[in-house]
This record gives C-alpha cells, sequence and structure tokens, in this order.
C-alpha cells in the first residue's frame, strides 16, 4: 500500500462498511467483525478503480443534500415524463416508424471530472427514448455525449442538447465539477 | 384494506403496466435499437414502482425497518447499473455492424468514427431469413 | 395479501413472453437484449413474492439474480464487440 493513497482507502472501506451495515442491518458483535474484514479486502482491491483524486469528495452535507434534491425533483420527474412518451411510442400503431438517429451532443464546460461525465450520461441512459452510446473529448478539453434517440425531434445539436440533458446536467453541476 | 395498501396496489398496478409496456416494445420492435429503448421501460419505472409498491406493504405489515431498506437499495442497484450494461450492448451492436432497418435521419458516430465495424456494414437480417436457418 | 401474489403471477408470465423473444431473436444482441430484461423481470417476481410470504430471504435471492445479470451481460455484450 502506497502512503499517499492512505485517504482514498480510508474513503472506500468507509463506504463499503457502510453499505454492509445497510444490508444486514444488525448490530450484532460478529456481523460488525465480519463486515470490517469484508470492507478493507474490498477497499484493498477497489480503490484503485474508484478513486483518483480528492478522496473524501462526497463525505460533504451540501453535496448530499443535493445529490437527494437532484434525485427526487429533478430526474424522477424527467424520467416519469420520458417514460409516457415512450409508451406512447409503444402503443402507437405505427411503433417502428420513428425517426431514429444518432447525434452528438455538447457537454457543459462546467463538468470535466470522470464522475460527473459518467453521472450524466447515465442519466441521459436512463430516460427511456435516449441511450449514451460514447463519450468522447477534443483537443480544446469540450466533451461530446454520442446520444441515440428515438425519434429525432430537431437535428440542430445544440437545441437537441437543451431537450435532451437541459435540467439535468443543471442539477449535475452543482454535484460534480 | 387499508390506506397503505390501496397505495400500495395503485403503485403495483403502474408497475405492471410500464413492464408490460416494456416486454411488448421488446417483442415487437423491429430492430434491436429500438428494443434496448423499450426495455428501459422495464428497468427504471417498473422497478421503482414495484419497490415502492413492497415499502408500502411492508410498512405497516411489521416485516422490519431492515426489509425497507434492502428495498431501496435493491431500487438503487438496478437504476445504477443498469444504464452500463445498456451502454455496453448499445455500442457493442453498433460495432457488430448492426444498422436499423430504417435509414438513420443523422448519424454522427459513422461521421467522426467512421463505419464503426471491422466488416462491412451489414443490414439488419430479415426475420424470414433467420427461421429458415 | 393476495393482490402481490396475482401480480408476481402476471410477472412470470411477461417472463414467459420474453422467452419468445429469446428463443427467436435474429441476431445475437437481441437474445441478449431480452435475457437482461428477463434478469429484471424475475427480480421483481422475487421481490413481489418475498413481500407475500412475508420472508425477507427472497429480497436477497433478487438482489443478487439482478447482480449476476448486470455482469453477465457487461461481459457478453464486451465479448460480441471483441475486447475480450
Amino acid at each position: 500500500m502506497d502512503k499517499n493513497k492512505l485517504p482514498a482507502y480510508l474513503s472506500v472501506f468507509i463506504f463499503s462498511f457502510l453499505f454492509w451495515e445497510l444490508l444486514v442491518w444488525s448490530v450484532n458483535i460478529r456481523e460488525i467483525y465480519l463486515g470490517l474484514f469484508v470492507a478493507a479486502a474490498v477497499s484493498a482491491f477497489a480503490t484503485k478503480f474508484l478513486i483518483q483524486s480528492r478522496p473524501f469528495y462526497l463525505y460533504n452535507p451540501v453535496r448530499l443534500f443535493w445529490i437527494l434534491i437532484y434525485s427526487v425533483c429533478i430526474f424522477f420527474v424527467e424520467m416519469v415524463k420520458a417514460n409516457i412518451s415512450m409508451a406512447k411510442i409503444v402503443l402507437s400503431k405505427d411503433m417502428g416508424d420513428t425517426r431514429t438517429g444518432i447525434i452528438r451532443i455538447p457537454g457543459s464546460k462546467k463538468i470535466k471530472s470522470g464522475y460527473g461525465l459518467a453521472m450524466v450520461a447515465n442519466s441521459i441512459t436512463l430516460t427511456p427514448g435516449t441511450i449514451t452510446m460514447d463519450v468522447a473529448e477534443d483537443d480544446k478539453g469540450n466533451n461530446y455525449y454520442y446520444i441515440h434517440w428515438i425519434n429525432v425531434e430537431t437535428t440542430d445539436r445544440q437545441k437537441a442538447g437543451e431537450i435532451i440533458k437541459g435540467r439535468m446536467e443543471k442539477g449535475i453541476g452543482r454535484i460534480w465539477e | 384494506m387499508t390506506l397503505l395498501s390501496i397505495i400500495s396496489l395503485i403503485f403495483m398496478i403502474i408497475g405492471i403496466f410500464f413492464a408490460a409496456v416494456g416486454v411488448y416494445g421488446v417483442l415487437k420492435m423491429p430492430d434491436v435499437f429500438g428494443r434496448l429503448q423499450a426495455s428501459t421501460c422495464i428497468a427504471t419505472m417498473s422497478t421503482l414502482m414495484i419497490a415502492l409498491a413492497a415499502i408500502f406493504y411492508a410498512l405497516p405489515h411489521g416485516l422490519g425497518f431492515g426489509t425497507v431498506i434492502k428495498l431501496a437499495l435493491f431500487a438503487l442497484l438496478i437504476l445504477g447499473t443498469n444504464p452500463i450494461s445498456n451502454h455496453a450492448l448499445i455500442k457493442a451492436s453498433y460495432k457488430m455492424g448492426i444498422r436499423p432497418k430504417k435509414r438513420m435521419v443523422i448519424d454522427d458516430y459513422a461521421m467522426d468514427f467512421g463505419s464503426g465495424a471491422e466488416e462491412p456494414v451489414a443490414e439488419y437480417p430479415e426475420e424470414k431469413e433467420v427461421q429458415e436457418a | 395479501m393476495t393482490y402481490l401474489i396475482i401480480g408476481a403471477i402476471i410477472y412470470v408470465l411477461l417472463d414467459l413472453v420474453l422467452l419468445v423473444r429469446l428463443v427467436n431473436g435474429p441476431t445475437a444482441a437481441d437474445r441478449l437484449c431480452a435475457a437482461d430484461s428477463l434478469d429484471l423481470v424475475t427480480s421483481t417476481a422475487l421481490v413481489l413474492y418475498s413481500m407475500y410470504s412475508g420472508r425477507a430471504i427472497y429480497l436477497d435471492i433478487a438482489l443478487v439474480v439482478a447482480v449476476l445479470g448486470f455482469v453477465s451481460t457487461v461481459f457478453v455484450s464486451r465479448y460480441l464487440e471483441g475486447r475480450v
């Protein structure tokens, strides 16, 4: 173990131990010992995949509060709306007769970290009707998402980006940078 | 029937409706891209609504708070993992050379990365040919 | 309650419908998509059955089924892409 990596290991250890306690949901002393052992093993193996910089970024009440607000007030509403429009497409008679396409939309300049990009891409995928195919970065540092869209409303890329991820990206911009 | 049971029943009916929509889409959509889009309905709305229905059922029936936590973790786990598998699957099917049956309106991916497939681009096979084989 | 077991039975019937796509999907990607949906529907039916029977052990089985479906889908699609 590298000594500089110690906060990263500690962060993963605390997270996996909390997860274990939520799954087991008892304060038996044996299960706590086993949970400590399992959390140590997980943090020894998985830290290099999970954390590159700033290990305690998410252990911050303000960011946890924004995650709650984002997932309940923004993401859930967008998901329900997209589900209803997807149900309309499936239950209509000419089901396969939509204008499909793969469109490249520009990402926001504020979100640079890998976690933020992944969260935007996963939120886009979880709204039915749009699936992220790839995330790419050009020479100047701008990020682009390649999105398979089942019903292309506009081929203008800027407007399409506003339609697909407008509110969600603003919400995520408060959590990750 | 108490009030919480009725709320749970309503959530369950919504979940079953969206699961049926997703299954119907997986069965009837013309190509794999449309099928994946329809199967997202199963992963998001159906799972979330069934988890909410189970939570509203478990609270008054004394199944314990641990069950509620486990149900919430179940919904979170599926919401966290399903987009990753969908993304991997749609990229794999694009790189295999599968294209939608209907011509795409816009294809930026082929414009920027070439055709994406090592082999020449294959059209989506008709169902009749496969049934013969 | 009775409605939970009725919901679980409806989910199992949806499973049987998905098997049609799994059997005669034209390409491997179609079969994989159907199998992924099959995992999700099965685990949801297990959640409803665990509520009906009042045993929390079925919830653990549902969690494991969901996780195994995710892992298998990712690995098989990476194999189809040609990167394993």
